[in-house]
Formats: structure tokens, sequence, C-alpha cells
């Protein structure tokens, strides 16, 4: 059972088989556009249609459905169009229409390896001897021919169908140009059966293959990357609008973020709309891209691409100028100090300690104030001076130095002194209505020469600055009493291996240091030297070796 | 290959000259020419004919009739005018003189 077309020819109907149909398609197409640019061209049409109407009318006799073979048998007595029609066809071919812009394809007609040179030749209208001349005279050039040539074989395109090969040498693939093109292919001579022949057979399939691979890969790794990429944006999106859990140091909120950073609250909003709209446009036009892409929709909507692109840097602009306005915020430095002095007294300890460390938690108070801890000590050497002074340092951030000044006058904090103890808290408070501007309290301590002090283990990790006179380490002096010398803090009850620990790193390390240079002379004098070195207690044994 | 081609180019070359000679002494339908020209030796495709009937109609070498047939569309008569005559005559010396040239250089190149 085959399907049949109606079809009339010169004022008959008649029945067609499919294929046949086709056949008589292209047929009279042919004969159609062989004379559409002559004079009386639609007459040789017509007469030639009733020709063939006369033709198939005396090919059924009683059947009633013409087939390929009543076709083809009509070809056979008409002839070809090309035959007929190629008087036109030359007039055709010169015409200006049938000229279109060149395309750079490979020639795999005219290919001796690869056909890139063919395909360059037929590009710029000449013989691809000149091109190939000149890829070997490349080839001298350190082989950058081999290269140059691999390169564009796989990044050239094939001419696969007739139309690519028509647009290879910039003629348009109408119907005549088609034919044209194939009637001159069946005269090439394809690559024959010799060696040379084999091998540009496998060179051709490598290439073919590794031109297959980079695509998967390359549309793998694009792949991977729009995912990774969505989810990142995902995530980022997510956790903006997930505002109550949003978290900048001592503050958990969006809206502790909003009071305390911002100066401005409804700048905040628009900064986080703009921040949010960073995110969620890459997103949107993603997804509107996935989606085209699997509709097989190659026609991309060019406002969408636009107005998505013009959003998105007039987010970025917002969030980027909120972002500056809040970055010359902390621009300038202001601070206070606030001197107070203890006597010294040479026969008794002065204790400094402070509250336990994980006691107190950096958070926004009930009355809207906000708790930090920031606090640094300095220890430093004194005079002989018979005072202990405690400098309290107030420091914040502003857009201005006294406008920074004003606001580290607010910093909320007090030491306590009581019966030799000196009671330094662990945080400092910002008082409502102030905004988190790096809050910073340091405090500087003066020891005089001959007192005595001790320091808490809760004051450790407040300790910013030391002055030791390197007998024993910093880690270790919590607890123990230590006495200003000219030469800094020197533990007087610390254990003996405290100290017998800095001696033997430092041993080490000098050990080290001596190896070092030995081993440098060693090696200058270009003499091989077997050194061993021995250390014992304080003394080192060095023993050069000679062969 | 090549010498079917260059027969057939040189048959279309000079179909022109034999439709006007087939048509000389009888008017005729396009198939009835593609008899008289196979008659002749000249085997061409019957599509050939059509478009140089159709010219040399248009320049008034060539006048028509339609006829009705029993089997199927009406038929063109084709039937040459004097104008036509004329051009036939005038394209058969040129042909002369073109053998004539043809066949003395034949002659001077055979012998060497």
């Amino acid at each position: 059972m085959k399907t049949t077309k109606n079809i009339s020819l010169g004022g008959y109907a008649f029945i067609v088989e499919e294929d046949a149909y086709k056949k008589l398609e292209s047929y009279t197409n042919a004969i159609r556009l062989g004379f559409a640019n002559e004079v009386g061209g639609e007459e040789i049409q017509y007469d030639i249609e009733l020709r063939i109407a006369e033709i198939f009318k005396e090919k059924l006799e009683g059947r009633e459905v013409l087939n390929i073979g009543d076709v083809e048998d009509m070809i056979r007595i008409m002839g070809e169009p090309s035959i007929y029609t190629s008087e036109s066809n030359s007039i055709n071919s010169n015409d200006e229409e049938s000229q279109i812009e060149k395309r750079f394809f490979r020639d795999p007609d005219k290919r001796v390896f690869g056909g890139v040179s063919a395909g360059i030749a037929a590009y710029f209208g000449i013989e691809p001897v000149w091109v190939r001349l000149a890829f070997l005279i490349a080839l001298f050039g350190y082989g950058t021919g081999i290269g140059l040539y691999l390169i564009l074989w796989v990044a050239i395109p094939e001419a696969k169908t007739t139309s690519d090969k028509l647009a290879m040498r910039g003629k348009a693939p109408n119907l005549l140009n088609i034919t044209e093109s194939i009637k001159n292919n069946k005269n090439l001579v394809k690559t024959g059966n010799n060696i040379l022949g084999i091998l540009t057979e496998t060179l051709h399939k490598v290439v073919d293959l590794t031109v297959k691979i980079v695509l998967v890969i390359g549309k793998i790794f694009l792949i991977a990357m729009v995912i990774f990429f969505s989810m990142f944006l995902f995530a980022m999106i997510i956790l903006l609008l997930n505002k109550d859990n949003l978290s900048a140091g001592p503050l958990t909120s969006w809206d502790q973020i909003k009071t305390f950073v911002f100066n401005d609250p409804s700048m905040a909003n628009i900064g986080y709309i703009a921040l949010l709209l960073i995110f969620l446009i890459p997103l949107l036009y993603l997804v509107y891209r996935t989606v085209l892409y699997f509709l097989k929709q190659k026609q991309v909507n060019k406002y969408i691409s636009v107005t998505a692109l013009l959003s998105w840097l007039l987010s970025l602009t917002i969030a980027s100028y909120i972002g500056i306005n809040l970055g010359l915020q902390y621009k300038q430095s202001g601070q206070t100090i606030q001197t107070f002095t203890y006597p010294s007294d040479t026969s008794t300890i002065f204790y400094i300690h402070s509250n336990q460390t994980d006691s107190v938690l950096e958070h926004v108070l009930e009355d809207g104030s906000l708790r930090i801890k920031n606090i640094n000590v300095d220890i430093i050497k004194g005079s002989s001076d018979s005072l202990i002074a405690v400098k309290v340092i107030r420091k914040q951030k502003g857009p201005s130095k006294p406008i920074a000044t004003e606001g580290a006058k607010l910093i909320q904090f007090a030491t306590n002194y009581e019966d030799g103890r000196l009671y330094i808290p662990n945080f400092l408070t910002i008082p409502p209505k102030q905004k988190l501007r790096a809050q910073e309290v340091e405090i500087e301590i003066t020891i005089p020469y001959g007192q005595s002090i001790s320091l808490h283990p809760s004051i450790r990790k407040m300790i910013n600055d030391i002055e030791l006179d390197g007998k024993v380490y910093e880690r270790d002096i919590y607890g123990y009493t230590l006495k200003m010398t000219p030469y800094g803090l020197s533990c007087s009850d610390c254990p003996e291996e405290l100290f017998k620990k800095v001696r033997k790193d430092s041993i080490n390390n000098s050990v080290d240091s001596i190896m070092d240079r030995a081993n440098a002379e060693l090696e200058a004098a270009n003499a091989e030297i077997n050194a061993e070195i021995k250390s014992n207690n304080d003394v080192v044994k060095i023993q050069i070796n000679t062969k | 290959m090549q010498i079917e081609n260059n027969k057939a180019q040189m048959r279309k070359g000079v179909l022109e000259l034999s439709i006007l000679l087939v048509l000389r002494q009888k008017e005729a339908y396009p198939s009835d020419i593609i008899e008289e020209l196979k008659k002749s030796g000249l085997d061409v495709p019957e599509g050939t004919v059509y478009p140089i009937l159709t010219r040399l109609k248009n320049d008034n070498y060539l006048t028509y009739r339609w006829e009705e047939s029993p089997k199927g569309p009406p038929r063109k008569y084709y039937m040459s005018t004097e104008a036509g005559n004329a051009f036939a005559e005038a394209l058969w010396n040129s042909w002369s003189e073109l053998t004539q040239s043809l066949e003395k250089l034949h002659n001077l190149t055979q012998s060497k």
C-alpha cells in the first residue's frame, strides 16, 4: 500500500504515488527555476507541462495511478532539465543575487588531509596548492604549520551538506547551484587506496573523533558550570531570604544589622533588595535560557536579555553605592584617653584579672545596647617612677575624626581597683542608638621597676603586648609572680622546667643556625665533611670529621 | 564522457537550424519534430526543443496553431514563416562555411 497525491498538470488531474510525486516535483521545480529569468519562460514551462501530461496519459492506458517508473520514463523522454536549461543557468550564476556571504568550511571533496587548505582556498577563491605550499613553508618554522593546521582542522567545521559547500564558495543555495554542484561532485576523484590515502583516512577519523570528544567534554563542562553556578546563586538567595538568620559578628539578625550597621534603615532595605537581585537576575536568566535550550528554541528574546542585563547592572550600581557609602563610615578613627594611677609598692604584688572569658557573650542587650568583646591589654616597662599607670584608650571608626571621637567617648567601659587588685572587664558596651563602628578599648598598663605583678589566667586572651625578659614563655606566666626589671618582666617563682624549656629551644635554635652556617661554609669549600653536633645541657659540642 | 559532452554541445548548436529545416516543408508538433530529427540521426531529449521553439516563435521565425488531440491535451502545431525560411537559409550558409573550414583544416593537418 502506498500513499498518493493528487496533482494537476497541463489542465489534467493525475493521481501520483508519493515517491513518484517527489521526483516529479523536483523535476518541475528545476524547470521553473531554469526558465525563471527568461522572457517567455512561462510559456516554455507550460508547453513542457502539456507534453508531460500527454506522456502520462499515454503511459497510463487505463491505469489509475502514476508510479515512479512512469516519471522516470517521462524524464528519459524529456531529458534532465539541466541539459535544456543550461543556457539560462549560465546567466543565473552570474547574477548578483546568487552570491551570498562566504563562510569558512573545510572542503571534504578536495582534501588531502582534513580539507583545511582546500577550504581556505575556496574562501579566497584561489588554488588550494598555494595554501598547501604556505603550510609546507610554515612547517620549517619549528613545525608551526602542523600545529596551526591541526588547530584549524578542529576549529573549522566540515562542509557536510551541499548548501555548506556552496556557502564555502559564496554561492546561494538555490536549486540550480545545488544541481550544478552535485553534477560536479561526480567527476571528483576521491583519495585512492595507496598508503597516503589510508594514512589520511585514519588521521581524518582520529581528528573527527577528537572534535567529537572535545565538543562533548566542552558541553559537559558547560553544563557542570551552569549547574554549579545556579546552585551557588540559589544558595545565596536562600541565605538572603532567610533574613532572621543573617549574622555579622555579634549581630544575629537582619534587623540588628539594619539597626547597628546602617545609618539609614531605608538604605539598608534598598541595599538588601539590590543584593538579592544581583543573585536573582542571573538565576532567572539561566532558567530562561535552559528552558529555551530544552524547547530547542534557538531564538533568544533580545528584550529579555537586555532588560536582565540592565536591571542587573542597576542592582550592582545601587549595591556598590550603598557599600561604598557604608565603607566611608569606617574611614577615620577617633579615640579618647583616660589615665588612672595607683601607688607602687615593691613589697606587694599588683594583681590584674578579669571575669571568666566565656561567661560573657557578644550580643544585643534588651535595652538596645550592644556588648562586644574587643579589649586589648598592653603591659609595658615603666621608669623608676613610683606609680602604676593604667591608660584606658577608647577607639572607634567614623566618617570623620570628630564624629569618631564623639562616638568613642560613649563607649561604656570601666576598670575597677580594690585592695591591690585591678579588674578589667573583657567586654565593652555600645550604648543604644550608637552604630557598630569597630569599637575597641586598649589598655596600657605601665609597671615601674621593682614592682611585682601577677596576671590571672582570665586576662590571657586580652593580652596584646607584654614586655618579658625572655627567660620564660608568655603562655606560661599566668598565675606566677613577675617582677619588672630594665630587661622586662622577670618571673621570680616560676618552676625550673619553664626556664629550661626556653633554654633548650634557644640552644636548639643556635645549633640549627650554627649547622646552617657550617653547612654553607662546607659547601663553599666544596668539601665533604660529616659533622656531628651534640647538645648536652648548656654545652654544645661540634665535631667535624674530615675525610 | 568528454566526447559525449562535446557532441551534446555541438548538437545543441545546430538544433535551431535543424528544427527550422524540419519545419520548412511541413507543420509539425514537437513529438513529430523529434521523430524527424531521430530519423536523420540527431538524437536529442524532447525537452530540448521546447525552449527553442518558443524562442523562435517569439522572434517571429515560427507560428503555430492549436489542434485537438484524441488522446490528451491539445497540441501546438508549429510552421515556419517567410522570415524563418530566410533565417534558416542564412544559418545553413554559415554552417556550410564552418564545415568547409573544418574540412580544410582537417585535410591540411592529416598528412603531417
